[in-house]
């Protein structure tokens, strides 16, 4: 997938500048449930369907050190219209292979990492309005299918993303979600990227995702 | 790079662990218990609903709504999937018609009442069917069971947990909750099959009791245990031979576990309740009936449950004919601090380090 440079920041997905940048529609298939981390996990999901949403378009752009990803994909569901609290909300993620080690390349990508091989994980997450004061997107260490951890100063990664740069502006049109995902570009070695969207009306979180079986391969493009 | 190891994912044993004992007998279902949990942990945003200690009255639905039926814990060492409880399953977390009442200028004539916020919470609470129970006039019955996080020797919450954030101390077998590290999925919540575990959705985590375990590291009971004005609730060890849990628990056979079937092996224990005698329709005395039927004794506790009744009752007897019982002697407490084993710290002759305790919370020991 091409990277476009373009000349101002597109932290917004309704940002005319988009239309500039070529979309590719990525297929999204479930995290396979042999890999889910637990047998509470495996046993709670081995009937139930999930990984609901099965593509997404995505389109990628850099200004300044500084990546944007714009993920456009239609949930199963509107937003809540009774005032009642959903337990889980829609969520999307980028992720990368982590720096240092083997680097997240070792394997696919259908895991979101794994122990020895993980991933730095953008992720963002529709909040409800009593977490107006949670950040709307986070960067994770991820080691497998929800066994996700706060990036921290003492697993050396503190790029290609510390927290504090990760960012994310969303809109909802009826099903449609289109979001974008921005922090300090991945280092150079890393070219490539993995996605996985939650759906949150299915009680999906953690492992429980729909997410790319093969890497998307970032070209640096004019 | 921090690699997240699988035994995290799993029980870690523990040198010690912190046991109580509820005596069923003496619990009058005033909630000073409750309340002492809610006005020290629970009272910020997010945490409406949050009853970490709540007592609900049997037979009933209890907290959240119809917990027992909503599954988890082991069966043939595997996990069982259970239900992930709502908000409005646990009730609380109300909406008043503040606004109106306060600022409206309509004060005379609108009153304070709660306003449905459209999940149904309004429509249930921790202590909603309190007081119901069950049975016949003039055979009803009920009685109070203050329930709380069981800090399992097998606990399946942090078996279930994805992300390594919970764990069992050690040093005291309290099961916490890295609040740094928790990501919010509530595997914890729907694999706990006492449903004892909250989510805090103004910050996006899963909660639970904590043994009050800053308390107990400076040698003082847990609220609940110390506000009790019953005298009722034991802390301390269930392995020190000589100290009344190890007696009521092990040697005395008087103290059960709440659904010993569900596989989590629970330290927390109860005395169950004695009942007065059923009444036939001429309102003589049935002597050979208890009221609360031995059936649903047991389907609380276990089949231990009759030996553990029979035992109270024929100390009972004995000292009525004049006997003495140790067993009763301990049951009465009379002396206070025999309650709380090394746990007889006031709080009051503390230092207040309240940074100190958040920081302790957040934190999973490496
Ligand atoms: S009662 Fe539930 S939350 Fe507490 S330790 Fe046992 S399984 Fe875990
Ligand atoms: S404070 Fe004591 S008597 Fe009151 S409800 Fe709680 S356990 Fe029962």
């Amino acid at each position: 997938m091409r990277v476009t440079a373009v000349t101002d920041p597109l932290d917004s997905p309704t940002d005319p500048g988009w239309e500039a940048v070529p979309r590719e529609a990525v297929p999204l298939a479930p995290v396979p449930l042999d890999a889910q981390p637990n047998a509470y996990i495996r046993a709670a999901w081995e009937d139930r369907p999930y990984g609901l949403v099965s593509g997404a378009d995505v389109a990628v752009a850099r200004n300044n050190g500084r990546l944007f990803v714009r993920i456009e994909w239609s949930g199963s569901t509107g937003p809540a219209t009774n005032g009642s609290l959903p337990e889980f909300t829609d969520s999307a993620g980028v992720f990368f292979p982590a720096p240092g080690g083997s680097g997240g390349n070792a394997g696919p990508p259908a895991t979101i990492g794994t122990r020895e091989s993980p991933v730095t994980l953008w992720l963002w997450r529709d909040l409800l309005p009593v977490q107006r004061s949670l950040p709307a997107a986070r960067a994770l260490l991820g080691c497998g299918p929800g066994v996700f951890r706060p990036l921290s100063e003492t697993d050396g990664a503190k790029s290609p993303s510390d927290n504090s740069s990760i960012s994310a502006t969303s809109q909802r049109e009826g099903l449609r979600w289109a979001v974008v995902i921005s922090g300090d570009a991945p280092p150079a070695d890393a070219p490539r990227m993995g996605l996985a969207v939650w759906d949150g009306a299915n009680d999906e979180r953690a492992g429980i995702a729909a997410v790319t079986h093969q890497w998307i391969e970032l070209e640096a493009g004019a | 790079m921090t690699a997240i190891s699988e035994s995290q994912h799993g029980t870690t044993g523990t040198s010690a662990q912190v046991s109580m004992v509820f005596d069923l007998n003496k619990c009058m279902g005033c909630q000073t218990c409750s309340i002492a949990c809610k006005v020290l942990w629970t009272r910020e945003e997010g945490e409406e609903h949050h009853w970490w200690m709540k007592v609900n009255t049997q037979p009933g639905l209890g907290s959240p709504k119809g917990w027992e039926q909503m599954g988890g814990g082991w069966k043939n060492g595997r996990p069982v999937p259970g239900h992930q409880p709502t908000r409005a399953e646990f009730g609380g977390g109300w909406e008043f018609n503040y606004d109106e009442v306060f600022y409206g200028g309509k004060g005379r004539n609108v009153h304070l009442r709660p306003t449905d916020t459209g999940d149904g919470s309004t429509k249930w609470g921790m202590n909603w069917d309190e007081d119901q129970g069950g049975g016949e006039y003039p055979n009803a019955y009920y009685f109070y069971l203050p329930r709380l996080c069981n800090h399992c020797t097998h606990p399946v919450c942090v078996a279930a947990c994805p992300t390594g954030a919970m764990y069992k101390r050690p040093e005291d077998g309290a099961v916490l909750r890295d609040e740094e590290i928790c990501q919010g999925s509530r595997f914890c919540m729907e694999a706990c099959p006492y449903k004892e575990i909250y989510f805090n959705y103004a910050r996006g985590i899963a909660q639970h009791c904590i043994l009050c375990f800053p308390r107990l590291e400076e040698g003082v009971a847990p609220a609940c245990a110390r506000q009790c004005p019953g005298r009722l609730v034991f802390v301390g060890s269930a392995d020190d031979p000589a100290g009344p849990i190890h007696r009521l628990v092990h040697e005395w056979e008087v103290a059960l576990p709440l659904h010993p079937e569900y596989g989590t092996e629970p330290n927390i224990f109860y005395v169950p309740p004695l009942s007065p005698y059923r009444l036939h329709d001429d309102m003589s005395i049935d002597y050979e009936t208890p009221r609360i039927p031995p059936e649903y004794l047991e389907s609380l506790f276990g089949p231990k449950v009759h030996t553990a009744l029979a035992r109270i009752k024929s100390e009972l007897d004995t000292v009525r004919s004049g006997g003495t019982s140790e067993i009763l002697d301990t049951l009465i407490v009379y002396r206070w601090h025999e309650l709380f084993g090394p746990y007889t710290t006031d709080p009051a002759t503390l230092d207040r380090r309240p940074e100190t305790v958040a920081v302790q919370i957040g934190t999973k020991p490496a």
